[in-house]
């Protein structure tokens, strides 16, 4: 469906993007995961046709973006990241005016809108200006204004940002229900529960480059390095009696022992073999899977919110 | 309270460009109306000369006298044309006034008889219409005295002082001359805007329609740039829409507006104040399309140039108030000093002013109007060649 190729995109001399290659299938969920100034948003803008790269090239099926952008722009919905509305308009019209500007049959245009602004939940606010919408409605019209040609292609670039997590939630919900209709999403976003929540990959930016790309699984196994175990005991032990040669750290006052292993099967038996033979009980042992924000911890050695 | 006024004063002095122009617009009026009223420039600030037209039929001595006469005031320009030439320059607007002298002029002069002499002028002149009565009415006056002293005296002592030494008659002669004047009447005819009562109508309608006009344009253009910074015009451009569309949607939407505008103010100035619009209709429906498609292209070329919605409000009004100040929308041209009026004609309000003028107050025909229409579309060529060209490199930039 999308193949980015070697893209480079520059501003006075720095760059926002630098090198960034990748493909999304037909259908796929594909999350770009960064912290803010990762190169994200220029990404979506070149993706989006109005923001040539400087090198390389974008392709949409087998044309070339920037050779046949008009045509190719029908095929796409963007969800800028800004609430690009007009406030003093309504939902209906903001609507039918976004969608004009794709379809020109206006009993299907008002059709639509309305199918839309039912599905987003604002059909009864439909003709209240947008101005008095809360921040989650403007944001909920902000995607029905980009699916109203019904484009195969969505681009969304942090359509969640500043709002409350209840409408968090209902976007979550449209874009499942979006996924579920084959559409292609193209989705960035510094908040790595959205992304490990309803990505099928996700690449991970910094610094305008891509450093890691797959599913989460795929980056787990890549780039999240040692398991986690959390073993709660009973009673407390003496640290001296601990195994010397396992990564091992005890808290005295959890009575916690956490053991951080490459091989975890083999080394969990070894400790609860060796707990048996001190004779003391064990309370609970919890798994810690890394997330996403390991992984890009362990990819750029900072934070996501650095 | 001073973290508050601190954090006012940081935003009002960061962005530079549009404190620069916020400074730049006081600055700008102020020498503006310095030399609109002749404030500034000192004693080289000379007044304009008034370009007088005449036509001497008599061509006698006394004529001629009285040509060269009004020829030596430094604030006189002469000019000799033919009768009817003159009073169509009049009517056109290209003079103010033609000074006729009639055969027997020189004759008439000693008699005391009506005079063959008339001023024709163009009544919106009126400031220099009286400054030229009162120096012609002064100069023939004291001719008539000068003549009719002569003659009079002459008479008189030949007839009851036979005998006075030439020397007596001589020094009666030159103190009668010097008393000067007797009562003088020449013809005083306005050969333009006879019908129309006011001529401060079209001034005050056309000049204060086409300025409001440009403010009307301006915060349209400058919506350009609000709708950048909320982010709708990338969305725009997201679309199949190109950017040569969006810009071209502004300046049609602007269009409208600005006819919409002028209709309805010149329909207020027919139903308020009788302002005749069925002189010349077809001129002025093209002048309005013509102005309104000149201002709204002046108000897509400010949103093309600047980068903040403050830099177009200081912009716009620097430009507007200046183009006003300058082409006669704020004050008449006839009052400014020449220099001022020479440069007017780089004003839009300029050219839509004379040419509401050559339709209302002159009362011309569609033909007199092709010069106004065709710069005015001069004007909007380069204005939108130049709004294209900057909305390209400036607006579309996203970062």
């Amino acid at each position: 469906m999308l193949r980015v190729n070697n893209i480079k995109k520059h501003f006075q001399q720095q760059a926002a993007v630098d090198g960034l290659s990748f493909e999304v299938q037909p259908g796929e969920f594909f999350g770009l995961l960064g912290p803010n100034g990762a190169g994200k948003s220029t990404t979506i803008h070149m993706i989006s046709g109005i923001m040539p790269p400087d090198d390389g090239s974008i392709y949409i099926g087998s044309d070339n973006l920037y050779n046949n952008t008009s045509s190719l722009k029908h095929q796409m919905g963007v969800v800028p990241q800004e609430i690009a509305l007009y406030d003093n308009l309504s939902a209906l019209q903001n609507l039918i005016f976004w969608g004009g500007l794709y379809v020109h049959d206006a009993q299907r245009l008002k059709a639509r809108a309305e199918a839309l602004l039912e599905w987003v939940g604002l059909s009864d606010r439909k003709k209240d200006l947008v101005q008095h919408y809360s921040g989650g409605m403007k944001r909920r019209v902000n995607i029905a204004a980009a699916l109203m040609h019904d484009p195969q292609l969505i681009l969304m670039d942090e359509p969640t940002v500043g709002i409350d997590p209840q409408s968090r939630n209902k976007i979550y919900e449209m874009l499942t229900e979006l996924h579920r209709q084959g559409k292609t999403i193209i989705y960035t976003t510094h908040y790595m529960n959205e992304a490990e929540q309803m990505c099928d990959r996700i690449g991970i930016m910094d610094h305008g480059k891509l450093l890691a790309i797959g599913s989460l699984d795929s980056l787990r196994n890549a780039h999240a390095g040692d398991t986690s175990i959390a073993i709660r005991l009973q009673q407390s032990i003496l640290p001296d009696n601990l195994p010397k040669n396992m990564s091992l750290h005890y808290d005295t006052d959890l009575l916690e022992l956490t053991l951080t292993s490459e091989n975890p099967h083999k080394d969990l038996g070894d400790i609860i073999h060796h707990l048996h033979l001190l004779e003391v009980a064990i309370d609970s042992i919890q798994f810690h899977r890394a997330d996403l924000e390991t992984i890009f911890l362990n990819l750029t050695g900072r934070t996501l919110r650095d | 309270m001073w973290k508050l006024a601190s954090k006012d004063l940081y935003l009002f002095f960061y962005d530079k460009k549009a404190l620069a122009l916020t400074l730049l617009l006081p600055i700008g009026l102020i020498t503006l109306f310095a030399f609109a009223f002749g404030g500034a420039g000192g004693e080289k600030n000379e007044p304009s000369p008034i370009t007088l037209q005449f036509t001497d039929e008599d061509q006698s001595p006394a004529s001629k006298a009285l040509l060269a006469s009004l020829d030596s005031i430094p604030g006189i320009r002469l000019e000799e044309v033919a009768d009817q030439v003159g009073t169509n320059q009049i009517k056109k607007g290209a003079r103010i006034a033609q000074l006729y002298i009639g055969n027997g002029f020189d004759k008439e002069l000693g008699t005391g008889g009506a005079l063959p002499v008339a001023l024709r002028y163009d009544q919106s002149r009126e400031m220099e219409v009286s400054i030229l009565r009162s120096l012609i009415i002064g100069r023939i006056g004291k001719m008539q005295g000068s003549r009719q002293a002569d003659t009079g005296v002459d008479r008189i002592i030949a007839q009851s002082f036979p005998n006075m030494p030439a020397a007596m008659v001589d020094t009666i002669k030159r103190q009668m001359q010097a008393t000067g004047a007797t009562e003088t009447h020449i013809s005083m005819s306005s050969v333009v805007g006879e019908e129309q009562s006011n001529w401060g109508l079209i001034q005050a309608v056309a000049g204060t329609a086409i300025m409001m006009l440009l403010f009307s344009v301006s915060a349209i253009g400058a919506s350009i740039i609000e709708e950048k910074e909320q982010g709708v015009l990338k969305r725009l451009l997201q679309s199949p829409l190109s950017p040569t569309s969006i810009l071209s949607g502004k300046l049609l939407s602007a269009g409208i507006i600005a006819v919409f505008q002028l209709v309805i103010m010149f329909l207020f100035a027919w139903l308020a104040f009788g302002l005749d619009l069925t002189i010349n209709p077809i001129g002025t429906v093209l002048m309005i399309l013509f102005t309104a498609v000149t201002c709204a292209s002046f108000g897509v070329l400010l949103a093309s140039i600047v980068s903040s919605k403050r830099q177009a409000d200081s912009l716009g009004t620097i430009l507007v108030l200046s183009m006003s100040g300058i082409g006669g929308s704020m004050i008449p041209l006839y009052i400014m000093p020449a220099f001022m009026q020479d440069i007017a004609v780089v004003s839009v309000n300029y050219w839509s002013i004379q040419g509401f003028y050559d339709i209302y107050w002159r009362g011309l025909g569609l033909t007199a109007l092709w010069d106004n229409l065709l710069v005015l579309l001069g004007f909007s060529v380069v204005l939108l060649t130049l709004a294209f060209y900057f909305f390209r490199k400036n607006i579309l930039k996203f970062d």
